[in-house]
C-alpha cells in the first residue's frame, strides 16, 4: 500500500516536472509576445504625445509589437 | 491603510477608495522617508519603504537559506535535515527541472546559482507582501499607545505609507531583469565568444535583404525578453493585491451610498470571503511568480547557449 502511494507520488511528480520542462520555451513565447506589443504600443503611444502625431505613432508600435512578438513566437514554434 | 483612513472635510468614501488603494499598493513618498539620507551623484538614497523590504528579505533569505546550508556543510557529508533537507528538495528541483533542460549539462553549475538566488529572493519578497505586519503594527500603535494617525513624527505612522511587496515596484522587478539581461550576453559570449554570440542573434545563410529587417527585430526582441520579465512580475504582485483591497472596501462603499451600517456589515458576508479565498490564491500566486521568473531566465539565458534558428 505504501509502495503504491510512493509510486503514485513519484510518477505524479516526474509528470510534474515533465510538463515544468515543456512549459519553459511557450511561457516565453506567450510572455514576449505580450510585452513586445505593450513595450512598443507605449513607445508609439509616447511618441504620438511628443510630436502630437496620433494615432500613426501607436498604430507603428502596435504593428511592430505584433511582428516582433509573432516572431519571438515563430522561433520557439518552428524551433528544430 | 490606516494613515490613508484619514478623511479629508467634505469627501466621501467613493473618493478615496481609488487613492487609498493605490497608497496601500505603491512605494512610500521619497520626499517622506524612513530613513534620510543625503544624495549620492544626484540621486536621492534615502531609504523608502520598498528599500527598507527589500533589506529585510535580504536579511530573512540570509537567515534562512545560507546559514542552514552553512550549517550542514560544516557537519560534513551527513544528509540534511530539517530546513536544509527542504532547502535541498527545492534546489534539486530547479536544477534538474528549469535550469539543466534549457542551459544543457555543461552549464548547469554555472548558471543555477543566479537563478536559484532569483527564485528564493523574489520568493520571500513576495511572501512577505502577504504577511501585514505593518498594519498590525500600525492598529498596535493607534488603539493600544494612542498615537494619532496625523502625527507624522511617529516612526511606525511613517512605516504605514506604501505597500510591503517590494516585488511590487517596477524599479525593483527591472533591476532584476536587467541582471537577466546582461546574463543572456555573458552567457552566450562565455559559450561561442561575443562576436559569435552577435552574430548568432539572427540566422546564418541568409539573402543580405533579410537581414536589414532581422537584424533591428532581434534587437528589439533583446529589449523585449526583460521587459516581459519587470512587467509581468509587477503587474501580477500588485493586481492580487488591488483585487483584494477592491473587494474590501465594498464593504466601506456600500455602507455610505445606503447610509446604512448594515448594508455593509451584509456586504461583508460576501466580500470578506471573497477577500480570503484570494488571498488563499494569492499564497498560490508568490510562488508561481518566483518559479515563472526562473523558469523564463533560465530560458532566455538558454536561447543565447543553444543557438536555433
Amino acid at each position: 500500500m505504501i509502495d503504491d502511494q510512493d509510486n503514485f507520488l513519484g510518477k505524479s511528480l516526474e509528470q510534474f516536472q515533465r510538463f515544468v520542462r515543456q512549459s519553459g520555451p511557450a511561457a516565453a513565447a506567450a510572455y514576449t509576445l505580450l510585452a513586445s506589443i505593450l513595450l512598443l504600443g507605449g513607445a508609439g503611444y509616447i511618441i504620438d504625445q511628443y510630436f502630437d502625431s496620433s494615432p500613426s505613432g501607436l498604430l507603428t508600435g502596435l504593428g511592430l509589437g505584433l511582428i516582433i512578438g509573432f516572431y519571438e513566437l515563430a522561433k520557439s514554434v518552428f524551433k528544430k | 491603510m490606516i494613515v490613508g483612513g484619514e478623511k479629508a472635510p467634505g469627501s466621501s468614501v467613493m473618493d478615496q477608495v481609488g487613492d487609498n488603494i493605490i497608497h496601500h499598493v505603491s512605494n512610500s513618498d521619497i520626499h517622506h522617508p524612513i530613513v534620510h539620507l543625503p544624495h549620492l551623484f544626484g540621486i536621492d538614497m534615502s531609504v523608502t519603504k520598498h528599500v527598507l523590504m527589500l533589506w529585510i528579505v535580504a536579511v530573512l533569505v540570509s537567515a534562512a537559506v545560507i546559514i542552514p546550508i552553512r550549517k550542514y556543510l560544516s557537519r560534513g557529508n551527513s544528509a540534511p535535515s530539517g530546513i536544509a533537507n527542504a532547502i535541498e528538495a527545492v534546489v534539486k528541483f530547479i536544477r534538474d527541472s528549469i535550469v539543466a533542460p534549457n542551459v544543457g549539462p555543461k552549464w548547469v553549475h554555472t548558471w543555477t546559482p543566479l537563478i536559484l538566488t532569483f527564485f528564493f529572493f523574489i520568493l520571500f519578497a513576495n511572501a512577505i507582501g502577504m504577511v501585514p505586519i505593518f498594519d498590525v503594527l500600525g492598529l498596535f500603535n493607534r488603539f493600544v499607545m494612542g498615537v494619532p494617525a496625523s502625527d507624522s513624527h511617529n516612526f511606525i505612522n511613517g512605516m504605514l505609507h506604501g505597500g510591503v511587496t517590494a516585488t511590487g515596484n517596477f524599479n525593483v522587478t527591472a533591476a532584476l531583469a536587467t541582471i537577466t539581461f546582461f546574463s543572456i550576453i555573458v552567457a552566450g559570449t562565455k559559450a561561442h565568444g561575443f562576436l559569435q554570440h552577435i552574430k548568432n542573434l539572427v540566422p546564418h545563410g541568409l539573402a543580405w535583404p533579410i537581414y536589414i529587417i532581422l537584424i533591428p527585430i532581434e534587437l528589439m526582441g533583446l529589449i523585449v525578453k526583460p521587459f516581459a520579465l519587470t512587467m509581468r512580475l509587477a503587474a501580477n504582485m500588485t493586481g492580487g493585491h488591488i483585487a483584494l483591497l477592491a473587494l474590501l472596501s465594498l464593504m466601506a462603499i456600500f455602507a455610505e451610498m445606503f447610509h446604512s451600517a448594515v448594508a455593509g456589515i451584509g456586504v461583508a458576508f460576501v466580500s470578506v470571503p471573497m477577500a480570503a479565498a484570494i488571498s488563499g490564491l494569492e499564497v498560490i500566486v508568490v510562488m508561481v511568480q518566483a518559479y515563472v521568473f526562473t523558469l523564463l531566465t533560465a530560458v532566455f539565458v538558454g536561447m543565447s547557449i543553444n543557438v536555433h534558428h
